[in-house]
């Protein structure tokens, strides 16, 4: 029986039609996002590593230098080739591949405080290190879930349009 | 999902995420190879091999140090203390330390809890805490004009011009190349060194003082001000904005006169008394 993966348009028809704008305008603000936060951390990354330790995942010095210092670059990259449209499936899987884990980081983090305090969930606020300050917790995960989703959807779609190089 | 085809090569679907997976991981590895690069370039970039942040000085450095806190130890309240030092007898009698402004309150001005935490958190890093009391007085003592007493601002620029204790020298302890070496020549003629940032959960103050101290700095001559700009602040005491020397204040409700500008050592811009 064939499946809609055997169709190559089955899913682009789905998310809005090969001739539709949603699909590109998706990549667009997910690329232009990423890569106005990852310049954003990328020009002050001692304020990042500071962020970075306090996540407490990680105590070495080289591992917090090496995140700190190189994964901004890597979100304004991926936030680059959205906008341009090259390798838009492979850079949106990474894209999404980081959003999921850094989502759960936060969420991590904010049940602990939401434990060790008398917060309510939704009113803790705290720079995650998003690059765009302090957020309200609950904001930031449902922004961060439909990033991931945007992702994930840009990663399985396969025909895009406006892209500098198509993909094959 | 599809029988595979005849010829034995694999499902199209799997062909697709073979590729979207190389994809990814050529774009992963270009993506890091730029961060690398742009970091090795970029003049704000991070040094990867160097520890940003110390965990406390090695037993040696606070041998000193904690010989000195064993017989002076700051009491949990804002009361002052026993100076490490005491004044020569030519000096005349400090002023009394400035009494709390009437704004400000129990709930505006960090509480004795707090800044006992951050106390006990230095003890354990083998520094020496300053409360606020000894701070104010350190700040009114005719040597801190002298260059005796150096008062050391761990904060940022954009933090430090915004408001610092007046003819504070800045030390940025991740950027130490453009600090170090100031502050190391005021620090030997120095009889005491406060350390500050903004207090509370902020250990910039720590980790300035560490560097200092693996730097040279005696371990013993370094306070560290467990209240921070934010207790100076609150009580109303004179902020200076700017750059250091730059003469212009910021009157608090209960504004404690500024050292003579320009006597602290070091500057081009300096004047004598």
């Amino acid at each position: 029986m064939a499946s809609r993966f055997d169709n190559p348009d089955a899913l682009s028809t789905a998310a809005g039609g090969t001739k539709g704008v949603w699909i590109p305008l998706g990549r667009w603000i997910l690329g232009a996002l990423f890569l106005y936060m990852g310049l954003n951390k990328a020009l002050e990354p001692v304020e990042f590593l500071k962020l970075v330790r306090e996540y407490g995942i990680m105590n070495a010095p080289w591992g917090l230098n090496l995140v700190a210092a190189v994964l901004p670059w890597l979100e304004a990259f991926s936030g680059l080739l959205l906008l341009l449209g090259v390798a838009v499936r492979g850079t949106a899987l990474l894209v999404a591949g980081m959003l999921v884990p850094f989502t759960l980081v936060v969420l991590h983090r904010a049940l602990a405080i939401h434990e060790a305090g008398t917060l309510a969930f939704c009113a803790i606020k705290f720079d995650c290190g998003c690059g765009t300050g302090e957020v309200f917790i609950c904001r930031k995960l449902a922004e961060n879930t439909f990033l991931a989703l945007l992702a994930f959807t840009l990663a399985f779609v396969r025909q895009h349009r406006f892209c500098l190089w198509k993909n094959r | 999902m599809s029988d595979p085809p005849a010829s034995g090569r694999p499902a199209p679907c799997l062909g697709n995420l073979r590729r979207v997976l190389w994809e990814a991981a050529c774009v992963l590895v270009g993506g890091c190879m730029v961060g690398m690069l742009a970091n090795a370039v970029s003049p704000r970039g991070l040094t990867l091999s160097r520890d940003y942040f110390p965990s406390g000085l090695s037993t040696r450095a606070t041998a000193g140090a904690t010989n000195r806190t064993a017989t002076v130890r700051p009491p949990v309240s804002h009361s002052s203390t026993t100076l490490p030092f005491s004044p020569p007898s030519a000096i005349p009698a400090l002023p009394p330390a400035p009494a709390p402004s009437v704004n400000v309150t129990t709930s505006t001005v960090p509480t004795a809890t707090a800044v006992q935490a951050v106390v006990e958190r230095l003890r354990q890093k083998g520094l020496q805490p300053a409360v606020h009391a000894d701070v104010v007085r350190l700040f009114q003592d005719p040597r801190y004009a002298a260059g005796a007493v150096v008062f050391i601002d761990a904060r940022e620029d954009r933090h430090f011009l915004e408001g610092h204790i007046p003819a504070a020298r800045q030390f940025d302890h991740y950027r130490p190349e453009r600090y170090l070496e100031e502050v190391l020549a005021v620090c030997p003629t120095a009889e005491a060194i406060v350390v500050y940032c903004n207090g509370g959960d902020c250990e910039d103050s720590e980790f300035a003082a560490i560097t200092l101290v693996q730097a040279g700095v005696p371990a013993e001559r370094l306070f560290v001000y467990a209240g921070g700009l934010e207790e100076w602040s609150k009580h109303g005491l004179t902020l200076e904005i700017g750059a250091r020397l730059s003469g212009v204040y910021k009157e608090g409700t209960d504004p404690v006169p500024p050292p003579t500008p320009g006597v602290s050592g070091g500057q081009g811009s300096d004047k004598g008394p």
